[in-house]
């Protein structure tokens, strides 16, 4: 997928050093909120695929900047283990497993939250369907959870590579979401396909009660979730070209005379 | 309207699914076309697209009614997709291939029976599908309650029992094994660290067999889940393995990675499992770039098949020392010392060996001259002091004719007959000439055969002979002076075409003499110095072809090699030159197809390497520096190449020679092993017929091939200057390209022919600005410089737009091989990712566009007109000439001019630009962008220039456009990382003419080749390579 990212020395890695994140994808994080305004009003979240944990410190401490938050949450889960973040629940698990998702539910404890977002990126084999497919797999779990745990309005954010199925993606959460918007931030390179959906405007779908059992695959859990997906059926004739593509409007955010994350010095 | 249509006419790309089928046939998935290949003839004998847009995947297949080859049931996946056809039905055009799906990613299908189908999906979850009467019913889905992500998976079947079992790997460490019947997870493994990439049950479904993300293999007892072996050794990620040769002792694994390697591993039951090892026993280097993915075996026939991101199909004999002819042993200095009855002395070894053709000779540091007959049995031949501690031992490449030489000139001359028995003998010595022998050449050609004596001492002369091949005699013997400096010989070849003896010495010198009158003395009519950067020339042979050029093909310790074309003025320029990624090299070999190999060591290894297809005929670990070796090559009647190697290892003489080979090596040859970056069309020189294609990758290298008018695609060399990525590579003019890459390289090289291929040679490169370069030419454009005079091409004048905003416009001089800097600026802090070029109204301008969405514009007049003039007002084709002699003052570059148009038009990164000039002397310019929207915009003159946007198109693709070419005056092509190709009219607006998918994925360029009969064919590159036709 794109170029290979080897160089150490750009300004944002320095940046991010300066200011005290882990990772300089902090910066693409800040980015998208000052374009779409992601934390106004946010006091409850589920930070997907969230190690080493740069988005996690960004929401720790957009939302615990006010001492007294009692009702603040942030949950936070990767394969990877991850360093302790001041108010942030760490969950060491698999997002795709339906038990992770009841695990993360749990701590909510029937209560929901205001935005979900996952930086997931599967390990990539070059194998560029397949890399491509684990990653709409990704979106697919923290969306599957978004469903289950965002309050109607609620605001989901996921990293995307555009490949050839993108279209898909977004006609499909164009069912769940008032917005559905592909944005690009600045410290993103340009030299890669990475870009983030970001969804605003929960809107659960009308007669269909989500419910997380863990003996449903991702897949199985949006089959009757009329959203454009094919499902399977006993003929095996799924006719994937039928199925819905739209084109997600794009935006780039960062301001302009913010560092360009492809000029190296 | 018009109705230009493109048709995709050839497809070379990443290779995800290999399946023998019998004794002879290999089925391949090859994007989403399945091909059936012939791997005893090599011959690709039928190919048919199977799906619309999924690659397979995957092939299993079942063969019931055992010998009708065309009864085997075939079913092929990928993605969601799967099909099930029979042979004859996938041969048969009238017959429409089946689709079907399923609604998450298949990993593995397992036929059950003639009748039932097991499909294993993306999260753990198996499908049964019935196939009875031809249709497809889903009859059951089955799961083990544990459906996360998998990376891999594996349904089994015990043949014996019947009994299945679905081996799953996950994302994290595990491997599920679980019962199909009972859906019971029998055992959850997680030794392995990160996600499982392959996980198979051996054949007997006794052992399971794993790899990972850590580069372990490991092996595990099915019915109790311990883990019983790692196998350590490949150097990056695993992707497939299998098992074969399953017997009372053990097994064997065959693997393929990440590294570019397949490896053969031994797993034995006795010695309690190898203490817990498995023992690595062979590296396959034959695939270029990063990936193999696919491998297969023929367990009965020995055969591993592998093919990865390279496109490459290789055959590996797994097997070598059970084929008709082969012939490995190896002798402890006692077996030989018994068999020739004769006691060696403390410390004697063998030092030298030659191969004759019907045996070998060997010589030891006592003087012990041995012959190894028809290379089984030891025979002493004399013993002779003079021959003790030093001694040369040479043989003719074509006669059975030795010479063997101590250190004070004696000399003996050997012709061996078939028996192995001295036929003739002639003994002298160079005491003539002089007292000590440093070393001696040899060389023939057609019926003279030479040898060419040095001495230690520098001032005494190189002394040639021609020998008499019937009776030894010496018929001539002339004395060649050497140069001043010292000079140490290490190769020698006569030629023909110029009548010339060129001499190769270390420290990367070639002496070349014309030997005239005998006893006189000749002085070398010249002496090359540094004629490459490193050591020494290890070979020289001549190139001859229907030209009456002195041509050589020279190879040089250091790696590289070279066509070096001697001119009537012996100045010399090379045609051809690269280098192999590792090691040092010896020699050369010409197939007689035309292949080139080239053989030599790299760290404990003797290899031979196949440059023109890219990959090691053969490897054999040889051990360290002090190496006595011998390689002798010849053609089998099926023009095959055949080799016997005899070296020492570790005071024991080893003897390989290679038996028939079983199967074709290389079934398919594939392109560059990582994603194409650009690609580069010019016109061949004396072929309308043909176009010359120069592609560049990710994997560093470039590869020069040809196009014919019929779309035949052919490669004919590779190129490994490059350090970093390659970005651009654009034509100056049929003659001279440039290249760009990551650490800041800009490369010139030239374009010639010889020996049936295109070629070329690199001429020039721009010094980098910083002493690290870690900065991205990311683009570059040039004109023709002429003479005002003459009207002869001089230079050319070059602009090179770089990753951190720096901008350059530079002259190079033909002549001095020289790069002048005139400009050298920075446009802001932001990536430039096109620039070009622009001329309007005489005037000449630089036209950029970045990752900030602008396109920038600024005018050069000023710099430019002080040593150029624009003459030709041909608007499409800039003249520009030299001022007299201004270039020469040229001492400090300037700043650019002005910014007369800084426009943003597109949200973020220009990905893609390309331009058209009109008649009417307006420039449009068609840019495509991270935001998916495709910008068509117009220059046109006006007190300073005017911009205007013509027509805006903001979803034109699903995803980011990073390729646009323009076709004709109205139609531009445009390609974006969604894999679509889409051709577009931009007259009015923007109307699409034609949208196809390709298969190229990480779709980032394209070029257009138009012949002189009107034939156009697009050619798309990205991870992988396609050529389309586009018709009327
Ligand atoms: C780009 S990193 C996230 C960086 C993070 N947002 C930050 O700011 O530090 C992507 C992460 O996705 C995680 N990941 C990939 N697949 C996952 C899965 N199936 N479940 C949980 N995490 C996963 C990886 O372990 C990796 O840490």
């Amino acid at each position: 997928m794109g170029k290979s990212s080897k160089d150490k020395r750009d300004l944002y890695y320095r940046k991010a050093k300066e200011e005290g994140w882990r990772a300089r994808s902090a910066f693409k994080l800040l980015q998208l909120n000052e374009q779409f305004d992601l934390f106004n009003d946010v006091k409850r979240v589920v930070d997907l695929c969230a190690a080493p944990g740069s988005w996690s410190q960004v929401l720790s401490k957009e939302i615990f900047k006010d001492k007294n938050n009692s009702d603040a949450k942030i949950v936070a889960v990767d394969l990877q283990p991850m360093s302790p973040i001041d108010n942030v629940i760490e969950l060491q698990a698999d997002i795709t497993h339906p038990k992770t998702l009841e695990m993360i539910m749990h701590h909510f404890d029937g209560e929901k939250a205001d935005f979900v977002c996952s930086d997931g990126a599967p390990d990539v084999t070059g194998l560029h369907d397949l890399d491509e497919y684990i990653q709409a797999q990704l979106i697919l779990s923290a969306l599957q959870l978004a469903t289950c745990i965002l309050k109607t309005g609620g605001k989901f954010v996921a990293k995307i590579f555009r490949g050839r199925d993108i279209d898909l993606l977004y006609s499909q959460l164009g069912y769940l979401f008032d917005k559905v918007i592909c944005a690009k931030p600045r410290s993103s390179r340009a030299s890669s396909l990475e870009a983030f959906i970001v969804c605003i405007g929960y809107r659960p779908r009308n007669g269909w009660i989500p419910s997380l059992n863990s003996n449903l695959s991702t897949e199985e859990f949006f089959q009757d979730l009329k959203i454009g997906r094919n499902s399977l059926n006993n003929e095996l004739n799924l006719e994937f070209n039928d199925e819905e593509r739209i084109v997600a409007p794009f935006i780039a955010c960062g301001d302009l005379n913010s560092i360009d994350s492809d000029a190296t010095y | 309207m018009d109705n230009m249509k493109l048709d995709q006419i050839k497809h070379i790309g990443p290779i995800c699914a290999l399946k023998v089928i019998s004794n002879n046939l290999l089925l391949s998935g090859e994007g989403p076309t399945l091909s059936l290949y012939d791997y005893i003839k090599g011959e690709k004998i039928f190919e048919r697209l199977v799906f619309k847009r999924n690659k397979i995947h995957g092939i299993e297949i079942i063969n019931s009614s055992n010998d009708i080859e065309d009864d085997i049931k075939i079913v092929i996946w990928g993605g969601r997709s799967l099909s099930i056809f029979t042979l004859n039905n996938f041969k048969d055009l009238n017959y429409e291939i089946p689709h079907y799906g399923v609604s998450d990613w298949i990993f593995h299908c397992l036929f059950e029976n003639e009748s039932t189908l097991h499909v294993l999906n993306s999260h753990n979850i198996v499908h049964t599908v019935s196939l009875l009467n031809d249709n497809c019913k889903l009859i059951n889905t089955k799961h083990c309650g544990w459906k996360s992500i998998l990376y891999s998976g594996t349904i089994s079947i015990n043949k014996e029992t019947g009994k299945i079992t679905v081996l799953a790997g996950t994302v994290m460490n595990g491997i599920l094994i679980w019962d199909f019947e009972t859906c019971q997870v029998k055992h959850n493994l997680t030794e392995h660290e990160g996600s499982i990439f392959k996980v198979v049950a051996s054949p007997d479904n006794k052992y399971i067999i794993s790899c990972s993300d850590d580069r372990s293999i490991k092996v595990w007892d099915m019915e109790t889940g311990e883990l019983l072996a790692n196998g350590w050794g490949h150097g990056s990620r695993i992707w497939g393995l299998n098992v074969y040769n399953i017997s009372n002792d053990g097994f064997n694994i065959f693997s393929c990675s990440e590294d570019c390697t397949a490896r053969v591993w031994r797993f034995n039951f006795h010695d309690n499992y190898n203490n817990g090892e498995l023992i690595q026993e062979r590296i396959i280097l034959v695939h270029t770039g990063r990936h193999v993915w696919s491998l297969d075996l023929n367990d009965e026939k020995k055969l591993g098949f592998t093919a990865g991101a390279d496109g490459k199909i290789f055959v590996s004999d797994l097997n070598e020392s059970q084929r008709d002819g082969y012939w490995g042993h190896k002798w402890e200095l006692n077996d030989i010392s018994n068999e020739i009855n004769c006691v060696f002395q403390k410390g004697e070894l063998i030092k030298n060996y030659s191969d004759f053709g019907y045996g070998l000779i060997a010589v030891t540091s006592e003087g012990k001259i041995m012959i190894l007959k028809d290379y089984k049995k030891w025979k002493l031949l004399f013993i002779d002091d003079k021959f003790a501690k030093f001694c040369i031992l040479k043989i003719f490449e074509n006669e059975p004719i030795v010479i063997i030489a101590g250190k004070m000139g004696d000399c003996i001359l050997m012709k061996f007959n078939e028996n192995c028995e001295i036929e003739i003998k002639h003994e002298f010595n160079l005491n003539d000439s002089f007292n000590r022998l440093g070393n001696i050449l040899i060389n023939g050609y057609d019926d003279n055969y030479f040898a060419l004596f040095e001495s230690p001492n520098p001032n005494d002369p190189l002394i040639y002979k021609k020998i008499d091949p019937i009776n030894l005699s010496i018929l001539e013997s002339y004395e060649l002076l050497k140069p001043k400096d010292k000079i140490t010989i290490s190769s020698l070849e006569y030629n023909k075409v110029s009548n010339m003896l060129f001499v190769g010495c270390r420290f990367a010198t070639m002496l070349v003499y014309k030997i005239e009158n005998e006893n006189e003395k000749n002085q070398p009519l010249v002496v090359y110095k540094n004629l490459f950067k490193g050591d020494t020339v290890s070979s020289i042979k001549s190139l001859y072809d229907n030209s009456n050029n002195t041509m050589l093909y020279i190879t040089n310790k250091d790696g590289t090699y070279h066509i070096m074309k001697i001119n009537e003025n012996s100045t010399y320029e090379y045609l051809q030159s690269s280098k192999i990624q590792k090691g040092f090299l010896e020699g050369h070999i010409k197939t007689p197809n035309g292949d080139i190999l080239l053989y030599g060591f790299k760290s404990d290894c003797f290899f031979v390497w196949n440059e023109t297809k890219q990959y090691e005929v053969y490897r054999e670990i040889c051990g360290g520096p002090h190496r006595r070796w011998n390689f002798k090559y010849w053609f089998d009647s099926n023009n095959r190449l055949r080799y016997r190697f005899v070296y020492t290892r570790s005071s024991e003489v080893q003897i390989v020679q290679q038996g028939e080979p079983y199967a074709f090596e290389l079934l398919s040859d594939g392109l560059h092993g990582r994603e194409i970056r650009d690609i580069c069309v010019i016109n061949s020189q004396n072929n309308n017929d043909e176009k010359i294609i120069i592609t560049g990758a990710e994997d560093t290298t470039l590869k020069i091939s040809t196009l014919k008018n019929d779309g035949t695609f052919n490669s004919h060399w590779t190129y490994r200057e490059h350090i970093g990525g390659l970005q651009s590579i654009h034509a100056i003019n049929d003659e001279y390209i440039l290249s760009s890459s990551a650490k800041e390289e800009l490369y010139l090289w030239k374009i010639t022919e010889c020996d049936n291929k295109k070629c070329m040679s690199l001429e020039s490169s721009l010094p980098p600005s910083e002493e690290n370069p870690d900065l991205r030419v990311m683009d570059f454009d040039s004109i023709e410089v002429y003479d005002k005079i003459n009207g002869k091409k001089i230079g050319f004048l070059i602009v090179t737009v770089y990753s951190n905003s720096m901008i350059k416009v530079i002259y190079y001089d033909i002549a001095s091989k020289k790069f002048k800097v005139l400009i050298d600026d920075n446009y802001m802090q932001c990536c430039i990712f096109h620039v070009r070029f622009v001329c309007i109204d005489k005037r000449l301008f630089v036209l950029i566009a970045s990752t900030n969405g602008h396109l920038s514009i600024y005018d050069i007049n000023n710099v430019i007109g002080k040593y150029f003039s624009i003459d030709d007002s041909n608007i499409k084709e800039v003249k520009l000439s030299l001022n007299d002699n201004k270039f020469e003052e040229i001492n400090e570059s300037t700043k650019l001019d002005k910014l007369i148009i800084n426009q943003q038009i597109h949200q973020s990164s220009v990905k893609a630009l390309d331009i058209l000039q009109e008649t009417n002397g307006c420039i449009k310019v068609i840019t495509g962008g991270d935001d998916n929207s495709i910008i068509v915009s117009k220059i046109t003159k006006d007190e300073g220039l005017k911009f205007d946007i013509e027509s805006f198109l903001p979803s034109a693709a699903s995803s980011t456009i990073t390729t646009v070419t323009v076709i004709d005056e109205k139609t531009v092509l445009v390609g974006a990382v969604d894999q679509s190709i889409k051709l577009w009219n931009i007259e009015n607006g923007l109307t699409l003419v034609d949208n196809k998918y390709t298969t190229v994925a990480d779709t980032g360029c394209s070029e257009i080749a138009s012949f002189k009969n009107g034939e156009k064919y697009l050619l798309i590159g990205g991870a992988g390579f396609s050529i389309w036709k586009i018709t009327n």
